[in-house]
């Protein structure tokens, strides 16, 4: 392979990259949010809009605030507040109610420091979530309407969401079913639109026990359930199209733990690190061999979803451990030292 | 007192011990002995013995200012043997033997005897003389004056035959305080030395990798970072980083520099080697990048291990062969040494703010949802059973329960080929699912 003409900046060799599409970013829970404010992606891309979502007000309040996230791009950044989800569902739409999981009005504000939301709930509160829907349906117009300079006009939508604890597994298969729902009045609109997913599961030892055991709960929950959604649309939400324009699933980090996502820091990283290759990959190949076309298994679209496998390595140069490696090495090819041995 | 060889440590305090017996025995004079004002009875000979025994009681500050010198003189001459050879140990052991060869002190008896068996007649009368002078009411000056002078005569010789028997006694308390010392850290010198040897002879190499922080994470390979070294101190290793007789050199001159106790004992003495070389080794590296390193060394990265060593890790083989994608994150340096080999392999290569983080990641893609449950050592089953009560919604629990119900759970998994097996990860041999 030649090697392509290095930039002189991270963000150059981003930004003069011919664009081909315009991306809406799906970004579910705390967590996904921290990641991906943290990872500079706006800034570098300017064809990339975000519908952040989460179960927390202070969050969104943060993020809605005069120096927060939102002031930076008002035109490409949309929040929603998953409130909770009212007690009696009568004023709910008939065709919702398979899916919503009623609670009593003594567990409905559970969550936050009152203790842990489950994933049912965090579902619940995104189906019936107005703000959500305005907030992805204005992002859909902003991607399909973006001129573009390019070959032809694509939109990608990415859910991203860290199955840490219960906002991003739980809320992902619903915020997917919704995005298909409201594709259908995008349908023409452009030539390719299709759904990729990024999901970080848990693999954070520093977490307390109870919370790394949701986690891996809610890891395998979510790839289950994506499993049975992408075999049976009609189990994954109202709309029953989940799936028609879904492209790659990809799973980053084991969900029993074991060192990929290390700790929050090393976990961000990674999760940007694919971020930015599936967003702002910085050849058109790059974005062709992660569209769904190049991908012979999701093109067949046999009722069973493509998963992802993930590898990582780092390699760190640290003068200090690496001193006392070398100073080992050293050791042990030292010279015999000279004069007698003493008796 | 100046030591200039430890074989003559000895006679240097030999030497100072009869300076020191000198001045001490400037004390035993007539004035002393016989004060012309006295007001008793006059008894010279007895004064003159008390003064001579007296003499050696007062002599222990004295040789312990010797030893202390001694000792100093002595640590200087072991730094500049350790400067040339840590393994050089002649200093301690030769002057242990010098100040052996010192005779022992005197004790109480012996003193006594010492005295006793030099005073001689002349100097019995001599005394007994101005003893009767002393006492006589009608001093004839002239008389008493030639009695004193002779009196005089007679101490001075006593004096000049006692002070090297003095100085016998001062060199011997020096060596009852040296010489064991010296005898004892020649020893530990040797056994430090000893220790030393050892733990260059035992030392294991510790392999060509060096280990990141966590299982996914590594450095350079540890013959890059000596080049690198070898690069920066020529001095001490060869072009290839092998380390030459200098290094021992350089240890020693750096051992000399510190506390001498450091040599003189096993387990400081091996700590100190690490700490010396590991130092050397950090001064060397500091302020260069990942990139730098191996621009300085002008090796080439060894990207095609990295990149084998990012390889998906959930290897659940498929009825599709994986469809593979590579990440980097390259440190973005002023070379671009490391980006462009970089970017021979992976053409999608980022730069990263981070100067020595490389970071590689493998995407693959060919797996069912099946597969990836199946994947999990603990069973689909187990799987199934454990998630059904966290479904997000009331539709898909009753799914995965009539999927637990009706899936026949069989952990045989076909051959290769045919349906997904489970292919042990290259690195851990443990399976992790991702």
């Amino acid at each position: 392979m030649a090697a392509t003409t290095p930039a002189t900046s991270p963000v150059l060799a981003v930004t003069s990259r011919p664009e081909t599409m315009n991306h809406v970013v799906v970004v579910l829970g705390d967590t996904s949010i921290n990641a991906f404010e943290t990872s500079g992606l706006l800034a570098a891309n300017d064809n990339i809009c975000v519908v952040l979502a989460s179960t927390e007000r202070a969050t969104i309040e943060a993020l809605d605030g005069p120096a927060g996230f939102r002031s930076r791009f008002p035109d490409r950044v949309f929040t929603a507040y998953l409130k909770p989800a009212p007690t009696d569902f009568a004023q709910v739409p008939d065709e919702l109610l398979p899916w919503l999981t009623p609670r009593p009005a003594s567990q409905r504000l559970r969550g936050g420091a009152e203790g842990a939301l489950d994933r049912a709930d965090a579902a619940t509160r995104l189906l019936l979530s107005e703000d959500f829907s305005m907030a992805v349906n204005a992002a859909l117009i902003w991607a399909h309407a973006r001129p573009i300079q390019g070959v032809h006009l694509a939109v990608g939508v990415l859910g991203f969401a860290v199955a840490g604890r219960m906002t991003g597994s739980g809320t992902l298969p619903a915020a997917v079913d919704l995005i298909e729902n409201k594709l259908v009045d995008f349908a023409g609109a452009a030539d390719e639109v299709w759904i990729d997913l990024l999901i970080g599961t848990a693999s954070i030892h520093q977490h307390p026990r109870r919370e790394f055991e949701d986690a891996r709960v809610g890891s395998m929950a979510l790839v289950a359930e994506l499993g049975f959604a992408v075999a049976n649309p009609a189990v994954a939400g109202p709309s029953g199209r989940f799936g028609a324009h879904l492209g790659q699933i990809l799973v980053l980090g084991p969900p029993d733990g074991g060192g990929t996502l290390k700790d929050v820091q090393e976990a961000n990283a990674s999760l940007q690190l694919a971020l930015s290759a599936i967003l702002s990959g910085a050849s058109q190949r790059q974005r062709e061999a992660l569209r769904p076309g190049a991908n012979r298994t999701v093109n067949g679209r046999r009722p069973d979803a493509v998963f992802a496998g993930i590898g990582v390595l780092e390699v760190v140069f640290d003068p200090a451990r690496a001193a006392r490696t070398v100073a080992q090495r050293i050791l042990a090819t030292m010279p015999e030292p000279n004069g007698s041995v003493p008796a | 007192m100046t030591i200039t060889n430890p074989r003559t440590a000895g006679a240097a305090v030999q030497h100072d011990a009869g300076e020191a017996a000198r001045r001490v025995l400037a004390a035993v004079s007539l004035g002393a002995v016989a004060p012309e004002s006295y007001p008793a009875q006059l008894h010279c000979q007895d004064r003159l013995t008390e003064f001579a025994q007296a003499a050696f009681g007062k002599v222990r500050p004295d040789a312990s200012a010797i030893a202390a010198v001694a000792r100093a003189e002595l640590d200087d001459l072991r730094r500049t043997e350790l400067r040339t050879d840590p393994f050089a140990s002649g200093c301690f052991g030769q002057a242990a033997h010098s100040i052996q060869a010192l005779p022992d002190p005197l004790d109480p008896a012996g003193i006594n005897a010492g005295v006793a068996g030099l005073i001689t007649e002349p100097l019995v009368a001599a005394c007994r003389e101005v003893d009767r002078a002393a006492a006589s009411k009608l001093k004839m000056r002239k008389r008493t004056e030639r009695k004193r002078r002779r009196l005089k005569a007679e101490i001075d010789l006593f004096n000049q035959k006692l002070r090297p028997v003095l100085a016998d006694h001062i060199a011997g308390l020096v060596r009852d305080d040296l010489s064991g010392e010296l005898a004892r850290r020649d020893e530990m010198n040797r056994r430090s030395q000893t220790a030393l040897r050892r733990r260059r002879a035992e030392a294991a190499d510790p392999g060509d990798d060096i280990p990141g922080s966590h299982r996914f994470s590594c450095g350079p390979r540890v013959e890059v970072v000596l080049k690198a070294v070898a690069v920066k101190r020529p001095d001490l290793l060869d072009r290839d980083g092998r380390p030459t007789d200098a290094t021992w050199a350089a240890f020693g001159a750096n051992a000399a520099s510190g506390e001498l106790g450091v040599m003189e004992d096993p387990h400081r003495a091996i700590d100190a080697l690490q700490r010396f070389l590991e130092s050397m080794v950090a001064e060397a590296l500091d302020g260069l990048t990942l990139d730098a390193l191996y621009a300085l060394t002008g090796e080439p990265p060894e990207v095609p291990n990295w990149i084998g060593r990012s390889a998906a890790r959930l290897q659940a083989v498929s009825r599709e062969e994986p469809y593979r994608v590579r990440l980097a994150q390259v440190p973005a340096t002023a070379s671009d040494a490391l980006y462009q080999q970089i970017l021979y392999h992976i053409q999608t290569a980022t730069r990263s703010e981070d100067g020595n983080r490389l970071q590689l990641v493998e995407l693959t893609y060919a797996f069912c949802a099946e597969e990836v449950l199946r994947a999990d050592p603990r069973g689909l089953g187990r799987v199934l059973a454990s998630i059904q009560l966290h479904a997000s919604n009331p539709q898909l629990a009753t799914a995965i329960r009539a999927q637990l119900a009706t899936t026949a759970l069989d952990r045989h998994y076909p051959v290769h080929g045919v349906g997904p097996e489970i292919v042990p990860p290259r690195s851990s041999g443990e399976v992790t699912v991702g």
